[in-house]
């Protein structure tokens, strides 16, 4: 599979809500950095947020407006779009829907290894038009948060 | 110019602050868009308004500046991808806004630079960054961690 089918893929799966389908695009050391993420997550990490999310954002529909691909490095424009419908479950505190849409254009890198996996991904989304947006406030999202563990 | 050229004219100009020869590298009518915020400057004198607004409301203290690692085109040279660190401290000339940050502040970007070229020159360029980590710099948000 070349870089660009792995990520086509991965997006792909994406918009049919297929957790085990995004998740066997990752390499087993992937990584993951986004402004949410506080430095590196893992797939693990990865995984459990895609359970929450689902949840949350049941309807949540990736559309893929470029790609470029140099070698075994992609970086992909995309627009994210969702309505929050489904409660938002922290470990300790749950956040009722807003039952509010965004739209939300964002890029993404990732790196491809050898096994056709994505082994290194990059978001750059802009959290503050997300929580305008959802109606969320930002301070969830602090480090003193309620957050994923993993 | 070959795109090698363009490529490097452009990570000079960016790296070193050199706001005309960085203009060079614009068709008349071109776009920069700033995703985060909705702002486009069109056309050569916005855009330059842009870069100099932009270099006036920070500093660079060593080892900091606008820092690039994937730099890369594709094959027919249409389209290039500058991923970049903007590590620098917020100046008393950063644009007015409501959730400007206190001058002093210490921020560190991840910022990726979407940009089409056509006959070897810039027709647009759109920019991701996240806007909580400039203006709330210092304080991270982590879903995850």
């Amino acid at each position: 599979m070349t870089p660009k089918e792995t990520v086509t893929k991965y997006w792909e799966a994406y918009t049919r809500h297929d957790q085990e389908g995004i998740l066997s695009m990752l390499a087993p050391d992937y990584n993951l950095r986004s402004p949410l993420s506080g430095g590196v997550a893992t797939k693990h990490m990865v995984a459990g947020g895609l359970k929450l999310f689902e949840q949350s954002f049941p309807n949540l529909k990736e559309e893929v407006i470029s790609m470029v691909v140099e070698g075994n490095r992609v970086v992909c424009e995309v627009v994210e779009t969702a309505t929050f419908t489904g409660s938002l479950d922290w470990p300790t505190e749950a956040i009722a829907p807003t039952n509010k849409s965004y739209s939300l254009p964002f890029a993404a890198f990732f790196r491809v290894d050898s096994q056709g996996l994505i082994v290194e991904q990059q978001n750059y989304w802009d959290t503050a038009a997300w929580i305008r947006q959802v109606g969320i406030d930002a301070k969830l999202f602090t480090p003193d948060s309620k957050s994923l563990k993993s | 110019m070959n795109t090698t050229d363009f490529v490097k004219a452009f990570t000079d100009a960016m790296t070193h602050e050199g706001v005309e020869e960085m203009m060079k590298l614009w068709s008349p009518d071109g776009e920069w868009l700033i995703m985060a915020t909705g702002e486009t400057f069109k056309g050569l004198d916005k855009i330059r308004e842009l870069a100099t607004r932009s270099v006036a409301a920070r500093t660079h203290g060593s080892g900091e500046g606008l820092l690039p690692f994937n730099v890369f085109t594709n094959v027919e040279g249409t389209h290039l991808i500058w991923e970049y660190v903007h590590k620098g401290v917020v100046t008393e000339q950063w644009p007015a806004s409501t959730r400007k940050p206190a001058v002093g502040t210490e921020f560190s970007l991840p910022i990726i630079l979407s940009c089409d070229i056509q006959n070897g020159k810039f027709i647009k360029i759109r920019e991701y960054f996240d806007l909580l980590t400039l203006t709330e710099a210092g304080t991270p948000h982590h879903l995850y961690s």
